[in-house]
């Protein structure tokens, strides 16, 4: 059986406005859930959505979401695709409902179906009982959640959100982040987005493409990542007897851990496959030593960043 | 996703077709015109000269409903005369001035909220290209005219073919062709420059006072032209003489304007291309600052 392309695989994928280089030369097939593009203010992230959308035109390269080229194919491609722009986007003078209906026919949905399924995204994203007001009417917030049920009314598999959590308080931020996580987590759809909040990224992708004018910074995966750091420890230790530290440190390289020895109190580990915490507590219970403190290393994805655009210029 | 099952599900029911996509913007647009009743009332109104027509051709070919009304049906015949001026004049000439309101009261209101609210990049990350977008929008303006020009232009000539007969019929056959070509080369010179300034524009009334004010300006200016240089070529820029002009052109009458033929069909092309590109060019999901 053939393995499924990536979900995004950028070919040399340049975009150039005028004498202004916008993206340049971008490579690389990512597949997770969830991609997260981050960088600072116009890094590119919104180019690169837009360009994968058809709405610019690849200067250079290409690219192709499910193995379909976005210039080729952009029309049967853009009835798989969702997108939630950044800004404020709606139709005046008509109700929410209606609103989320015409875009679902337009993504050629029956109209009866169409119906239907803006109902059912009203209440999934929690405007139920707002879907009968003018979207004129709405808050901010509101609008947020309108231009999310609009992008996934048509049931497309893959998602593109710009900035979600944008102008949202903290309880529609969290409503918005699990909406994210619940549609990831369905497997129905993959999610693209495009953030500069790296908390929004951290908490809904496991995968995070860091772009710093036009270029690709540094790709990292969150989720093995995070799998990688639960096997990184730190340890602070109170030994009761001489001795007592290096025969635990012994012991713990006898299960078949890395050791190094920061100070006499203070050691950090790599726990090899088939070792858990638990060993290294029992270890410690027969050597007679107390651990005072046992961390896992963690490499946030603020580390990740900021070593990003270190790297890029060395300026941030 | 039913509305008590609050987790997400794909679609993956019928579609419909592509290339009939853009007719929901079409339908959407109509049923929006539509809701308002000062509109429906007006459109309502677009149809009375029709049944005045209708009613004269009637009581032409009826001398016991004449003998009602105490009405000479040789007075009638002399007074109403059913031939090519009937249509081109009588029936279409007034019918696309009123078909000129429906485009200035509905024109705007098509393209300037979309791009005003930014709702570009909604219609075109879907399935939906511009040529779709800018077709679906002109098929609305495209339904209000035909419905208020050739449509009853072509009933009241079935209608006179029968009263009239096969005589009237081969004599006049010209008529039916004539008002749809007219009806639909008019439809394109007014909507285009209209759905484009209201997408330049952005704000309804604003498109409107522009539309009316390029139209009284090419107006004056031409006619301007036309009485200091004693030329026609002012007419090219009066919207009304190159109206007049192809009308001629197409009836195969004598046009009142002493414009040539080939200059009216050029100024007709000039402007809806012009129109159309200048549309085409605003209408985007997001502008390119170079």
């Amino acid at each position: 059986m053939s393995e499924a392309p990536p979900v995004i695989d950028l070919d040399g994928l340049g975009v150039r406005f005028g004498r202004h280089q916008v993206l340049d030369d971008l490579r690389g097939a990512f597949s997770g859930r969830a991609i997260g593009l981050l960088g600072p203010n116009g890094a590119g992230k919104t180019t690169l959505l837009n360009t994968l959308l058809g709405f610019y035109r690849p200067t250079a390269g290409t690219a192709r979401l499910f193995g379909m080229d976005i210039t080729a194919q952009g029309r049967e491609l853009r009835r798989r695709v969702g997108y939630m722009p950044e800004r404020d986007a709606f139709i005046a003078g008509i109700s929410g409902v209606r609103f989320v209906r015409l875009m679902a026919e337009v993504s050629g949905l029956p109209p009866e179906a169409a119906l239907e399924r803006a109902h059912e995204v009203f209440f999934y994203v929690g405007l139920g009982e707002a879907r009968y007001r003018n979207v004129e009417t709405y808050s901010l917030g509101m609008k947020q959640l309108l231009k999310l049920a609009q992008a996934i009314a048509h049931g497309p598999s893959l998602l593109f959100l710009d900035e979600p959590t944008n102008g949202l308080d903290p309880p529609a931020r969290l409503r918005m982040l699990r909406l994210i996580r619940e549609i990831r987590d369905s497997g129905k759809a993959r999610i693209v987005v495009s953030s500069h909040l790296l908390r929004d990224v951290e908490e809904c992708c496991e995968e995070v493409l860091v772009l710093n004018r036009g270029r690709i910074a540094t790709y990292c995966n969150l989720a093995e990542e995070r799998r990688a750091n639960r096997r990184f420890l730190e340890l602070d230790l109170a030994a009761e007897r001489e001795g007592a530290g290096s025969g635990f440190r012994a012991a713990i390289e006898g299960l078949g851990c890395e050791v190094a020895v920061v100070n006499r109190r203070r050691i950090k580990a790599v726990l090899p496959p088939g070792v858990e915490v638990r060993h290294i507590y029992a270890s410690a219970i027969q050597q007679d030593v107390t651990i005072r403190r046992l961390d896992y290393k963690r490499t946030s994805l603020e580390d990740i960043f900021l070593q990003a655009m270190e790297g890029d210029d060395g300026r941030l | 996703m039913a509305v008590y099952d609050h987790g997400y599900k794909g679609y993956d029911g019928p579609l419909m077709p592509a290339r009939s996509r853009f007719l929901v913007i079409s339908r959407y647009g109509l049923r929006d015109v539509f809701a308002s009743r000062l509109f429906l009332a007006f459109f309502a109104f677009c149809f009375a000269w029709p049944l005045v027509l209708l009613g004269a051709m009637y009581l032409r070919y009826n001398a016991e409903a004449l003998a009602l009304i105490n009405l000479d049906s040789a007075d009638l015949l002399e007074f109403v005369q059913v031939n090519t001026w009937f249509f081109q004049n009588l029936f279409l000439r007034a019918q696309l001035y009123l078909a000129f309101i429906v485009v200035l009261v509905v024109g705007p209101s098509l393209v300037s909220a979309d791009l005003r609210n930014r709702a570009m990049p909604l219609y075109l990350s879907r399935p939906l290209t511009r040529t779709d977008y800018v077709l679906g929008k002109l098929v609305v303006l495209g339904v209000l005219v035909s419905a208020i020009t050739w449509a009853p232009g072509l009933l009241l000539f079935a209608i006179q073919a029968s009263l009239g007969g096969r005589e009237w019929l081969l004599e006049h056959w010209r008529v039916a062709p004539s008002m749809v070509v007219v009806s639909v080369v008019w439809l394109l010179c007014m909507s285009l420059p209209m759905l484009a300034i209201a997408a330049w524009v952005k704000w309804k009334p604003w498109a409107r006072i522009v539309f009316m004010g390029a139209i009284l300006t090419g107006t004056a200016f031409g006619s301007f032209y036309k009485e200091f240089y004693d030329s026609w070529l002012g007419s090219l820029v009066v919207a009304f003489d190159v109206t007049d002009a192809l009308s001629a052109s197409v009836f195969g009458t004598q046009g009142t304007v002493q414009m040539p033929e080939a200059a009216a069909w050029l100024a007709a092309a000039a402007l809806a291309s012009l129109s159309a590109a200048l549309l085409y060019r605003r209408v985007r999901a997001f502008e390119v600052v170079k």
